[in-house]
């Protein structure tokens, strides 16, 4: 651990926009290597990042697609910069390939997506939740996602430092689900001295003797493995294919047991250790929203709006939806008779609270590219409450 | 010395043969190298002995452990190898190449 | 009698190791190529090339992409980097911007860089991303099994051309050239030493150095285009290889007929600014002007 990094924005009161308080947040991080695409409604945060990142001795390119964004960026973290990609839904699509490249090799990414509404073009300019079991799944193989998912501008910042943290921490690419709401909205941004903001480094191998061909460089004994980086004479082979303990490509069921349990291990043996949820109003709630992101905005307004007609609700707002917060969420169905799931789309984050609530959890579907409106929640609270 | 190193140049040329020695020639001396193999690194391309230019090198009888016929050198040409790294050059498997013998 | 002064000859030694072993992952031997195979020939031209060069060890990278060739990383004892399918370049543009200072060699196939990826190829020779990028081209997807692709002859055979190609395949010089590399060139598998010199320069240049390796591909390609030994394609690049180092690259589209020449050379060596050399003169001068006002 060690404080912020110098070149960040001053300590302080800023009104600002989500999109331009994720970049701030990333260059405190230590950030300084960007590469993206143009797309709505994240460019925000590529054009700010094309103003700051040289201010601060980085770099921010623009490659010719968002294949070969997400690959420059595996690239350059093995070259031992921090790095990051903002995009949105079809551009997410197009990362999954080198995602999955990040997630073998071990490099760290992170990689904000500006969700908008809509499958394929969709509905660019507006807001959408619908590429949150793609953060999940949307890779091929099994992979174990580290996803943060922020619901104000301040979030935006905090938890792409955060996300920053977490991904040289594990080595893995991690996800900032935003969407259009939070990332083009203004607010006020509280940023704290630069000694008060905890960034994470990595774990760097040092270099190996010429001779020694047979060395173990990946441990899959240790969640923890020292990262190779490139010119430092390390000699490691990074491969995309199941590969040993010395990084060799094999098809050796053992070592695909072991690599693959080792990488999805790591996540999930500290999952507690990287959940972030905010409850409100549980204590005697009898019913409960759990929302995330911009439509955990609605859910606040309508458990409010609940309360005042008496009903006892109350909020679950899951921070990080992956690695799925299982416990936290078993805890809160337990207490109340029902679980309403509040989401920006036709029902994706509800599959997994219903798989681990032991009350009776309700969607309420919601795909026009607005806010979702806290009657339609409230509509849902009345229901689960009058059956 | 020299005057053996010429003495073994005009020896190769041959009976019969016009020859002219290079005023120069002494600077020079013709390798002799020794061809070194792997064999269980050969795939029995051809190629190594294809491209001899000096046509040292043959197919040996011997098999490898992956049943490759692996080069050997001709009977009669041992001394004929310049070292001029045709044959490590060509080889895809990294299982050959010629270094020059010391010279005393 | 043979003087005891003269050294003399002898029969084949055997050895357990390779001259060149120290620079390759030498127990990893013998490698997965097919007997014949030209990407062999073109790692150990490179390897060489790397002994030759005056760059430390240590600073030089090699980045494939998936396919044969993709597999030459994995030989490699260098930092090493076995990625995904047509992207390495955009993998080494991205370590090559965040470290300039080393020495980048993308070694790859022709379906991998010119088909699959080949957006990337020609956006990093246009934008001059100071890599070098060495593409052996056998003329098929051999890793799977022989399919046409982007670099296939016309009229050639392959699995998903049984009747004979109906594509036009790229001339990659020329499209390279076109797109703005410093450094353009085309040998063949046959052109060792020619290779060795061309890895070495392309390590010198400043910019997008290419090559094009035309290699035999005996098995998926060769057998049923005319080729039916390994052999026969060397002896096809020795006997039919033309050099011409001026030509007009808009005419050394390559047939692979038997009877048609193939042009090689180094036709491009040019100077232009690298990407890292103005992505650097741009921080100079952003931070030259001070932090903007926050």
């Amino acid at each position: 651990m060690s404080s912020a990094d110098a070149g960040g924005l001053k300590p302080g009161d800023h009104f600002m926009m989500g999109n331009f308080a994720c970049v701030e947040g990333a260059i405190l991080a230590g950030c300084r290597f960007y590469a993206g695409y143009p797309i709505t409604p994240s460019s925000e945060i590529f054009e700010r990042a094309s103003v700051r990142f040289p201010q601060v001795g980085g770099n921010a390119i623009e490659m010719e697609d968002e294949v070969g964004s997400m690959a420059a960026l595996v690239g350059a973290s093995f070259g031992g910069a921090k790095v990051m990609t903002a995009t949105s839904g079809p551009g997410f699509s197009l990362m999954m390939e080198n995602i999955g490249l990040a997630y073998i090799t071990e490099a760290p990414v992170v990689l904000v997506n500006v969700q908008r509404a809509g499958p394929s073009t969709g509905i660019p300019t507006l807001v959408g939740q619908g590429d949150m079991m793609q953060a999940k799944w949307g890779s091929h193989g099994d992979l174990e996602t580290i996803a943060y998912s922020p619901s104000s501008v301040q979030e935006f910042f905090e938890f792409t430092i955060q996300a920053f943290n977490a991904a040289e921490r594990f080595r893995t690419p991690v996800f900032v689900m935003a969407d259009q709401i939070v990332a083009m909205m203004w607010e006020r941004l509280r940023v704290p001295p630069a000694e008060e903001i905890e960034v994470t480094q990595r774990l760097v191998m040092e270099p190996a003797a010429d001779q020694d061909r047979e060395r173990v460089v990946f441990d899959y004994a240790k969640d923890f493995i020292p990262m190779p980086i490139a010119g430092r004479g390390s000699r490691v082979n990074v491969d995309s294919l199941t590969h040993d303990s010395r990084g060799y490509p094999t098809t050796d069921h053992g070592w695909s047991e072991k690599m693959t349990r080792h990488l999805a291990g790591k996540v999930r043996g500290h999952a507690r250790e990287i959940w972030r949820w905010e409850e409100k109003f549980l204590e005697d709630a009898e019913v409960a929203v759990v929302s995330y992101g911009s439509a955990a905005r609605s859910a606040l307004a309508a458990v409010k709006y609940a309360r005042a007609k008496g009903v006892k609700a109350g909020l679950l707002r899951l921070q990080t939806p992956w690695p799925f917060p299982d416990e936290v969420v078993e805890k809160v169905s337990r207490k109340v008779s029902g679980l309403v799931v509040a989401e920006i789309n036709a029902g994706q984050m509800i599959h997994p609270v219903r798989e681990n609530s032991r009350c009776p959890v309700v969607g309420v579907p919601w795909a026009p590219g607005t806010l979702i409106e806290p009657r339609a929640i409230v509509d849902a609270m009345q229901a689960v409450v009058a059956s | 010395m020299r005057a053996q190193q010429v003495a073994v140049q005009k020896k190769e040329i041959g009976p019969g043969a016009i020859t002219r020695e290079p005023i120069n020639a002494a600077k020079f001396h013709k390798p002799v190298s020794r061809v070194y193999i792997i064999p269980e690194r050969c795939k029995e391309c051809d190629y190594c002995w294809t491209f001899c230019p000096n046509e040292v090198l043959e197919l040996s009888d011997e098999i490898n452990a992956a049943g490759y016929h692996h080069p050997k050198v001709k009977a009669g040409k041992e001394n004929d190898c310049v070292n001029c790294g045709m044959c490590q050059a060509v080889c895809p498997e990294f299982a050959i190449y010629a270094k020059e013998e010391p010279r005393q | 009698m043979i003087s005891p002064q003269v050294p003399h000859g002898g029969p084949e030694v055997r050895v357990p190791h390779h001259i060149n072993d120290p620079v390759i992952r030498s127990e990893r031997l013998p490698n997965i190529w097919c007997p014949g195979c030209g990407i062999g020939i073109v790692v150990g031209a490179y390897v060489r090339a790397l002994q030759k060069s005056a760059i430390p060890r240590e600073r030089q990278i090699s980045i494939s992409g998936i396919g044969c060739t993709g597999r030459v990383s994995g030989y490699l004892n260098l930092d090493s980097y076995h990625t995904t399918h047509g992207r390495a370049i955009a993998f080494a543009t991205g370590m090559a911007v965040a470290r300039p200072e080393l020495e980048i060699t993308v070694i790859a196939g022709d379906g991998d860089l010119g088909v699959i990826g080949g957006n990337h190829l020609i956006h990093a020779a246009r934008r001059n991303v100071d890599i070098n990028v060495i593409m052996v081209n056998n003329f098929n997807y051999g890793m799977t099994g022989g399919q046409h692709g982007g670099t296939t002859p016309l009229g050639a055979r392959t699995h998903t051309s049984p009747y004979g190609n109906v594509e036009t395949p790229f001339n990659i010089p020329y499209l390279v050239a076109a797109a703005g590399a410093s450094f353009v060139s085309r040998w063949t598998a046959m052109h060792v030493r020619q290779l060795t010199a061309a890895f070495s320069r392309m390590m010198e240049v400043k910019g997008f150095a290419f090559m094009e390796v035309l290699s035999p591909c005996p098995p998926t390609f060769g057998e049923f285009n005319g080729f039916p030994e390994a052999l026969d394609m060397m002896k096809y690049f020795r006997d039919k290889a033309v050099v011409d180092h001026n030509a007009d690259l808009s005419k050394i589209a390559v047939t692979a007929r038997p009877d048609d020449s193939v042009v090689v050379g180094n036709f491009v060596d040019r100077k232009r600014p690298s990407y890292q050399e103005l992505l650097g003169d741009l921080r100079a001068r952003v931070q030259a002007q001070g932090v903007a006002k926050k």
